[in-house]
């Protein structure tokens, strides 16, 4: 039994380069379907991982899904903005705790511009109720002060006491700049993984004032009010883009929640963020189903191609496989024999797919983390996946089976003389 | 001495699906120690009676006896392990397998077979020098033996074949047209070796050829198209 | 070859039925449940705890809010008369506001509920509400502060998610809300929480 294994991995190697393209194409589908899979665990991962200890986030009624991308996440926009009557009236509800109110918009140098209070330092957790906590400096105190996320000051180089200018909109390209009003950085937030990390954070005053003398999305022509003037006027904002709110009992979330929903003066929703994530995933999980299967159906064509490879050499072995017969072997062994090729392939193409994934993920992990906020995390194999890669294997036998008894009929039939 | 390695008797056998009756053998005995020339043109049932001897094909009649164990009582594969244990084979061309080196190929006939395995360290000697022993006398540089097989000329694939049949003292070596892909010269040249070997060996020789040419030198001659009754009865009909 | 044929057909049917039944196995198996649908009453296997199958049990004994609005005589009433719609106002902020029943303060109790969870990392859920009916979110009125239990478990709960149906085993607590909601509500350190699996 052990020599026909050593007997098959030498036969294999003798045509290493007709089963080399098989192997590969087996290693990348394998790649493929763990990496569709991986993908899709951490990027679900780091979103849970984004907001923690909130018990409601409320925005202008739009759906509860769109609502966290662009509060949460800063993905997407905002179809409209909360008034700042509105905020005050929830902050004021006697069972609120906290709040947060953040304002988005603006941009810099492609990362989102969060405006927000010295609340969000304060009281805004992200994974396990951890809080922010700085690398550098502290959190904003005068009007054009800003504090960035890790990912920001790491790749555009920033220290404490740096300038920076923010862009209008949320394009790449910083086409309409608020360049008369630079921000001084007096803060770097230490890593979180979360979206945090690749977000500008100012304070909502200086949202107003960099947009004192913007009118309609564009600066009116001809007319400035230059840095140090801005703190003359009234710069309370008008408006928010979202709020988060903390409760002093999480059971009354329900309740809350009916009372910003019913709200007269203004259409707000609020949402829970785990029940929104949640229905975030069944949106999505057609689509991540659908790809998984697609991923699988590939890792069986690279498994058929093995197979057709191996059969297609029988004909070359009728001789081969007579003189093991005349040395003793048993039709049963010349079945071993091909089985076992087929098996040992599948499982040398498993493991380099696994190798492969494992490299390209430790490539493109912290692109992704720059432009995403997503942490995907390089790692050979995790508990979970054994499952797959069992399903991987299992199919992978019962396919080589076919060669093995292809070889098992013709043995029968030539015996040893084989008439080629 | 009346030893009886090989007994057919009354034996038929018929392809499935086949009209008539391909071999009939009344009576084929061989001693140990024979050394016997098998002439078997093409057509006459050489491959049939090959098949038959190494147990892959069941008779549809009569007795075919091995070392006194009767094939037809025994299950597939107990044959095959009788094949295995006590009988060497060499072919006509394509012996060895090539992923593998030359002592690799000698070494296979052990590889099935514990009693082989067994008979070589019986004497005392690993199975690579029993190999390397063979190898030396059939005429295989040692430089050559790590080599893989195509590297090799037809007459020393031929040699290894050989060698391989031989290892660890099988009792019965069967030889199908050994000879008939070499030129003229170094057949007998093979011939000489094997039979050489097979007589240090005391095993039983049965060479099928269709070059009647090669036939001196061995203890008994037979000719196929007349043993197998099968045969004349086709010409008859 | 024609036997290698068939064979062939046979092989490619496993690979496939092996590949469905593995991707079934992949996707948890999801009940359907209608909006405000409640969980049916199951039999109590023996344990150390009381099963509740009824959340009315967590409602204050002897308390009803109905008395007020069934004083009113309906047949007497004009139409569109107010009082019949203040009265319906006011019991429904007195069902809003229903307190808790102190005796449950202790309880070693087994209830079943919907899931609403609070907090989750790592596809854990480490915090989360027990509601007693499907859908109490957005479509249907939040319950009332003594129908939902702030859960605390024991272990974090894998694998399951907003509004899957489980049995929760552990000591129920009373523990008083803010004094300007009014009202106290119910707290769990789960020790046990189940799949709920229809019998």
């Amino acid at each position: 039994m052990k020599y026909l294994l050593a007997l098959s991995v030498r036969s294999a190697w003798n045509r290493k380069l007709t089963l080399g393209l098989t192997l590969l194409s087996i290693s990348l589908s394998v790649a493929l379907l763990l990496g569709v899979e991986r993908v899709r665990q951490d990027a679900q991962d780091s979103f849970e991982q984004s907001v923690s200890g909130t018990d409601l986030v409320v925005g202008a009624r739009t759906s509860p899904v769109q609502l966290m991308l662009y509060a949460v996440f800063h993905i997407g926009e905002a179809t409209n903005n909360i008034h700042w009557q509105s905020y005050q009236d929830i902050a004021a509800n006697p069972a609120v705790a906290w709040t947060i109110p953040v304002s988005l918009g603006d941009s810099h140098h492609g990362f989102p511009v969060l405006g927000t209070t010295a609340d969000y330092f304060e009281h805004f957790h992200y994974g396990e109720a951890q809080p922010l906590t700085f690398s550098d400096g502290k959190p904003f105190a005068g009007l054009f002060e800003a504090v960035v996320g890790a990912e920001v000051a790491k790749n555009l180089g920033y220290r404490v006491g740096d300038k920076i200018t923010l862009s209008h909109g949320t394009g790449d390209i910083g086409l309409s700049e608020h360049a008369d009003k630079p921000f001084s950085v007096t803060g770097i937030l230490a890593p979180t993984g979360t979206p945090v990390d690749r977000t500008v954070h100012v304070s909502l005053d200086a949202i107003e004032a960099i947009h004192l003398d913007w009118q309609g999305g564009a600066k009116i022509p001809g007319f400035a009010i230059p840095a140090e003037y801005a703190s003359k006027f009234d710069l309370t904002p008008k408006e928010v883009t979202a709020i988060m709110v903390g409760l002093k009992s999480r059971a009354a979330v329900f309740k809350m929640q009916r009372s910003v929903n019913e709200y007269r003066a203004e259409p707000l929703l609020a949402v829970l963020p785990g029940v929104a994530l949640d229905q975030l995933w069944q949106v999505v999980g057609v689509a991540e189903r659908a790809l998984l299967a697609v991923s699988g159906m590939v890792v069986v064509v690279g498994l058929c191609g093995l197979m057709a490879v191996i059969l297609a050499s029988l004909n070359e072995r009728r001789r081969e496989l007579a003189i093991l017969r005349s040395v003793g072997a048993r039709p049963m062994d010349v079945f071993l024999l091909l089985s076992s090729e087929g098996l040992f392939i599948t499982l040398c193409g498993t493991l380099l797919g696994m190798a492969l994934l494992t490299a390209l993920s430790a490539i493109f992990a912290p692109l992704i983390q720059a432009h995403y906020g997503l942490t995907i995390i390089p790692k050979f194999i995790s508990y979970d996946e054994l499952g797959l890669l069992g399903l991987v294997m299992g199919v992978s036998l019962l396919a080589s089976l076919l060669p093995g008894y292809g070889a098992y009929k013709l043995s029968l039939a030539d015996g040893l003389t084989p008439r080629i | 001495m009346a030893n009886p390695v090989i007994q057919i008797d009354n034996l038929a056998f018929r392809y499935p699906k086949a009209d008539s009756v391909c071999l009939d053998i009344q009576k084929l005995h061989a001693d140990a120690g024979d050394r016997i020339f098998i002439y078997g043109p093409s057509g006459s049932g050489k491959s049939t009676l090959l098949g038959l001897l190494g147990g892959v094909l069941t008779p549809e009649r009569g007795t075919i006896s091995l070392l006194g164990r009767e094939l037809t009582t025994m299950s597939p594969s107990a044959r095959d392990r009788l094949r295995a244990d006590h009988i060497g084979f060499v072919f006509q061309q394509f012996n060895l397998i090539p992923y593998l080196s030359v002592t690799d190929n000698v070494l296979l006939s052990c590889r099935f077979s514990a009693r082989r395995r067994n008979n070589a360290l019986a004497s005392g000697y690993s199975l690579h020098d029993e190999a390397a022993r063979l190898l030396d006398h059939l005429d295989i540089a040692p430089e050559l033996r790590h080599r893989p097989v195509t590297q090799l000329s037809v007459g020393q694939q031929q040699r290894v074949a050989a060698a391989r049949a031989l290892i660890c003292r099988p009792e019965i070596v069967i030889a199908d047209e050994p000879t008939s892909a070499l030129d003229a010269e170094r057949q007998t040249a093979f011939l000489d070796l094997l039979s050489r070997e097979c007589i240090a060996a005391a095993a039983t020789l049965l060479f099928v050829s269709h070059d009647r040419r090669l036939a001196s030198g061995f203890t008994r001659e037979i000719a196929l198209p007349s043993l197998n009754r099968a045969q004349a009865a086709q010409e008859a009909a | 070859m024609q036997t290698h044929r068939t064979f062939l057909s046979a092989i490619l049917m496993c690979l496939l039925s092996a590949f469905a039944a593995g991707a079934a196995a992949l996707d948890g198996d999801q009940a359907d449940y209608k909006v405000g649908e409640r969980l049916p009453q199951q039999s109590a296997a023996k344990s150390s705890y009381k099963t509740i199958n009824d959340w009315d049990a967590l409602m204050p004994k002897g308390w009803d809010p109905t008395k007020d609005f069934q004083k009113l005589d309906l047949s007497k009433m004009k139409d569109s008369d107010p009082r019949a719609q203040e009265a319906l106002q006011r019991m429904r902020e007195a069902w809003n506001n229903a307190p808790v029943e102190p005796s449950m303060n202790g309880a070693r109790i087994r209830i079943p509920g919907f899931i609403v969870p609070l907090e989750e990392a790592h596809h854990q859920i480490s915090e989360f509400l027990l509601v007693p009916y499907f859908g109490g979110c957005i479509h249907v009125p939040p319950p009332p502060s003594n129908q939902i239990i702030h859960v605390f478990p024991a272990q974090p709960l894998k694998k399951l998610k907003s509004m899957d149906a489980v049995w929760i085993s552990g000591v129920l607590e009373v523990f008083p809300s803010d004094t300007s909601m009014g009202s106290a509500g119910y707290r769990m350190k789960a020790e046990v929480v189940e799949k709920y699996k229809n019998k």
